[in-house]
């Protein structure tokens, strides 16, 4: 009995390693096919992609809640040692905005009264969507992030997304309660952006360093380190006049923005919803609340 | 941010100390996971992982019962292997030059980490040979 146990062993060991190196190979050969597909851009690779990203997403939702719990620890941990300092220079950071307030009250009113002797049209109204931000890539290869809201909250593809700071990226996949922002750092992000003060449109290209580039634009332009970079709206997707960066340096047929948004505290992004009459429609931005469930 | 690649970690060290608890399968659905988790191409983080499997395999009368810095040096090469292999066919994939220095910051933070996690493996594979 031992002995016929040890000749099919003997057997079973090479059929064994045999299927192992077959399945090592035909696993290898799928995986590059699935490179090769999806940079072929099949739709049903992405609805894949969509599919599984949704199901995946309260996992990581429950996941990220008590990663986040302790980072929000540590941080307090760490603001209790410079709690005097913090204090003093918030007050005057306190006193200074409210001048600032005053001083922008009285401009937007002085702007709403000449808009109306201009009879101009005003910007339509945008809605943010707070969500949590549930993933990010960490790798070395993609900048993205996957938020906890998704088509039932009204997110759409191309939405813009912005933290607490700025314009962080835009939307480019979005589930059914799961959406994934590119980060205007990543390679494929372009951004249509405005310099603040010389009013120059230009595009704002990620090429996965921390500091995208400023290009395309026109070449009088004079561009400084320190100009503020706002979005500009062409293209319509995107609300204008939302900051992104500065311009933080200028070198030979060069520059470089650095954001304002903080990379590595990200963790409530809004997506804002845009409604362009004429320009977008209900299935491609839906300005209205009506269909989402925060509006219910 | 760059974090380190800790699923590379994992498959290098099960698939040393006890391949049959990482099958080829296992590692290629890990992979596809992982790609979901970050974005990244599909089939990009299975490829990796696939390669790193089968130097852990062919090489584990190497590192099998020898002393754990020869298994971090070992780990060390496959991972900058690996790390630089990622960076080309992602510059192929996207066709443009992609900045080296975070790849080769993940793969320093990834080597780093292996200590620590190899730590934990260890205790969680002593405690599977207690309940066998």
């Amino acid at each position: 009995m031992a002995l016929n146990q040890g000749t099919a062993w003997k057997l079973a060991i090479p059929l064994k390693v045999f299927f192992q190196r077959f399945a090592f190979l035909s696993l290898i050969c799928l995986s590059i096919a699935l490179l090769v597909l999806g940079k072929a851009d099949l739709v049903l690779l992405e609805r894949a992609r969509t599919i599984s990203t949704d199901a995946i997403s309260p996992v990581l939702g429950t996941l990220s809640q008590p990663v986040n719990a302790i980072n929000k620890g540590i941080e307090r941990v760490q603001e209790l040692a410079s709690l005097v300092e913090e204090n003093e220079r918030l007050r005057l950071e306190n006193e200074r905005l409210i001048k600032w307030q005053a001083a922008s009250r009285a401009l937007s009113k002085e702007n709403e009264y000449y808009r109306q002797m201009l009879n101009a049209l005003s910007d339509p109204l945008v809605l943010p969507i707070t969500a949590r931000v549930i993933g990010d890539s960490g790798g070395p290869f993609v900048r993205t992030l996957l938020l906890s809201a998704g088509r039932l909250d009204g997110v759409r593809n191309g939405q813009a997304a912005v933290g607490p700071n700025g314009v962080i990226g835009r939307v480019v996949q979005v589930g059914h309660q799961s959406a994934r922002i590119l980060l205007l750092t990543d390679l494929n992000s372009r951004i249509p952006v405005i310099l603040e003060n010389s009013r120059h449109k230009g595009i704002l290209v990620g090429d996965n360093s921390n500091t995208p580039k400023l290009g395309y634009l026109p070449n009088n332009a004079k561009v400084a380190p320190g100009d503020r970079v706002v979005t500009s709206g062409d293209g319509g997707m995107l609300p204008a006049g939302w900051p992104v960066g500065v311009v933080s340096a200028v070198s030979e047929g060069q520059i470089s923005v650095q954001a304002y948004a903080d990379w590595t505290r990200l963790e409530y992004v809004s997506v804002l919803r845009y409604d362009l009459p004429g320009l977008t429609d209900k299935e491609t931005n839906p300005g209205d609340l009506s269909e989402s469930r925060l509006g219910n | 941010m760059v974090t380190p690649s800790l699923l590379s970690i994992s498959v290098f060290y099960w698939s040393l100390h006890r391949p049959y608890l990482m099958p080829p399968v296992v590692v290629f659905v890990l992979g596809v996971i992982q790609d979901i988790i970050s974005g990244a191409p599909f089939g990009l983080s299975s490829f990796i992982m696939l390669i790193i499997y089968v130097i852990a395999v062919s090489q584990r009368q190497v590192f099998v019962g020898k002393a754990f810095i020869q298994m971090w040096w070992g780990f060390m090469l496959v991972a900058i292997g690996m790390s630089i292999l990622t960076w080309v066919v992602m510059c192929f994939y996207s066709l443009s030059f992609i900045p080296f220095i975070p790849v080769m910051v993940q793969s320093g933070l990834t080597i780093l980490f292996f200590p620590l996690l190899s730590w934990i493996f260890a205790l969680v594979q002593s405690g599977l040979m207690k309940h066998t």
